[in-house]
């Protein structure tokens, strides 16, 4: 048998088309070909191929790790992160993985208040809401799209620090279109989801009690003190 | 894995060992594993949009299908669920793609469906941004993998519809072994900066990180706030996850401490799956901590079968 031929083995308890040597009796760890049958060219072109996707891999987090802010990364790491771009887009690559990191922050949810031109009355709720949302990754994915409206959020009106630079006014003013896209999305669909005559939406904020409110203050995990309302 | 512990001497010696890494050919018990596992997990998540296929992809979606590919404008991503909205066509394709992923699953057709569960879970990525968190980026990485590697070759239908053809043959391939070697690769960058993150923050060096994780009630499934009566252990487990993650790159490789390593993998995902409520992203993370698994247990298994069969 070649270094890197196949191994036999008996399945089923019938007798294998080929004679079954000792050596297959062992783990088939144990009997594995040390060689490679590919050759030195092709191990050479798949290097290269293994080589640009683990530097796509760990291009993106290295840039948001060295990140200060949008477009703000290192400068070796900009450029590297430019050149892999497409790979990274097409595969889904550009992450991050800063779990619950730098810190575990609080959460940002939204109210819904609906208003009804029949005879029900109004209401009001918060998504995620784990009582309406079921199962729990069907919860986790309204709960993730509440955080994304947050971190699309950019104020109504340009910060005065930046009114004097149009490029910077000009990429505010995209940013607050991107959030009021998305506000306004959300409100159609719980529009059509409901049926209700006037949708509102607002975000809250949810923070946790420090360790000090829980222990000495008996602040719970959902005191209303814990909620803040967030400007739109 | 001892491919990895074998010193290197001058360039001869860093060829050989870059050889061994890479292309040794390895038996496809482990990567069948982890298809069924991670086959599973791919089903489960899209069968989820099926709660709402319309709310997520149609034309009552939270995100707008234009609003998707704005979210994407000036990237290369890609998604066939950008051009489809009509809820008959929505869910023929979300049928064919749960189909895909079930044969992943038990192993049929598994070189072509293996391809195709890639570009069906980006597909749904990149439409379906704005809802996605880490579990999303995991299925992902062991689509990637699973595509490139043969993992059919055992505990598959394929296999056994090969043995009813009277084909008993089992070789090792080498691209079982990249797939492998990719997937342990990216395990230990997901860590490397879960662990750097986490460094730059303040509570995960005073030791309070935890605590505000487990009074994160929106997370929370099981009730962790009595680690607050147990300042010690409450540190503890900060400091641990943190050293954990950021030194995971470099203690997996070790034969010595990789069993360590796993273990503490083990009660982290456990932690993050009964207590914050996403059992999802903890037990995909188990599953993906798994390729450290050593190769010699699986095939262990693989030969207890068979024997038993």
């Amino acid at each position: 048998m070649r270094a890197d031929g196949p191994i036999t083995f008996s399945m089923n308890g019938k007798r294998s088309t080929k004679k079954r040597s000792d050596r297959s009796r062992q783990p088939a760890s144990a009997q594995s070909p040390q060689g490679c049958p590919w050759s030195i060219r092709r191990r050479a072109i798949v290097s290269v191929l293994v080589s640009i996707h683990v530097a796509a891999v760990f291009i993106p987090p290295f840039t948001f790790a060295t990140s200060r802010g949008p477009g703000e990364a290192s400068p070796f790491a900009v450029p590297l992160m430019r050149v892999w771009q497409p790979y990274v887009d097409t595969l889904f690559l550009n992450h991050g993985y800063f779990f619950f990191s730098p810190n575990p922050g609080p959460n940002h949810l939204l109210r819904v208040e609906l208003r009804f031109g029949d005879d029900r009355p109004a209401e009001s709720y918060l998504i995620p809401d784990r009582s309406r949302l079921w199962p729990r990754l069907y919860y986790h994915r309204h709960f993730m799209m509440t955080e994304t409206l947050h971190s699309l959020y950019a104020p109504p009106e340009p910060p005065p620090e930046i009114v004097e630079d149009p490029a910077a006014v000009q990429r505010w003013r995209q940013a607050r279109d991107r959030y009021e896209w998305m506000r306004d999305s959300f409100v159609r669909h719980i529009q059509a989801e409901t049926g209700a005559d006037r949708v509102w939406v607002t975000r809250v904020e949810h923070r946790q009690p420090t360790p000090y409110e829980f222990l000495e203050e008996g602040i719970g995990l959902t005191d209303p003190r814990l909620y803040r309302d967030l400007p739109d | 894995m001892s491919d990895v512990a074998v010193p290197a001497r001058g360039w001869r010696g860093a060829v050989a060992a870059w050889d061994r890494f890479w292309f040794r050919p390895e038996m496809p018990h482990k990567l069948a594993a982890l298809r069924m596992a991670a086959g599973a997990m791919l089903f489960y998540t899209h069968l989820v949009w099926a709660v709402n296929l319309d709310g997520f992809l149609g034309r009552r979606a939270w995100i707008p299908r234009d609003l998707s590919r704005a979210m994407h404008e000036g990237t290369w991503a890609f998604s066939y669920l950008w051009y489809v909205e009509h809820p008959a066509l929505l869910w023929a394709l979300h049928i064919a793609a749960l189909a895909v992923f079930a044969l992943l699953t038990i192993g049929l057709w598994t070189r072509v469906v293996s391809v195709l569960a890639l570009l069906i879970t980006l597909s749904y990525c990149h439409r379906l941004e704005g809802s996605l968190f880490g579990l999303d980026q995991f299925n992902t990485m062991a689509a990637m993998y699973l595509a490139v590697g043969a993992c059919g070759g055992v505990w598959s239908v394929d296999a056994w519809l090969r043995r009813r053809r009277g084909i008993f043959e089992l070789t090792p391939a080498v691209s079982t072994k990249v797939a492998t070697r990719l997937w342990q690769i990216h395990m230990c960058i997901i860590y490397l900066f879960g662990g750097i993150g986490k460094a730059r923050g303040e509570l995960w060096w005073d030791g309070f990180a935890l605590w505000y994780a487990a009074a994160n009630s929106e997370y929370q499934s099981t009730p962790l706030t009595w680690i607050i009566y147990m300042p010690p252990l409450m540190a503890l487990i900060t400091h641990v996850t943190v050293f954990w993650e950021t030194f995971y790159i470099a203690t997996i490789w070790r034969p010595s401490l990789r069993m360590a390593t796993l273990a503490v993998a083990l009660l982290v995902h456990l932690g993050i799956a009964v207590h914050m409520g996403m059992i999802t992203f903890g037990l995909a993370m188990i599953i993906g901590n798994a390729i450290f698994l050593p190769q010699s247990w699986f095939d262990r298994w693989g030969s207890s079968a068979e024997r038993g069969t």
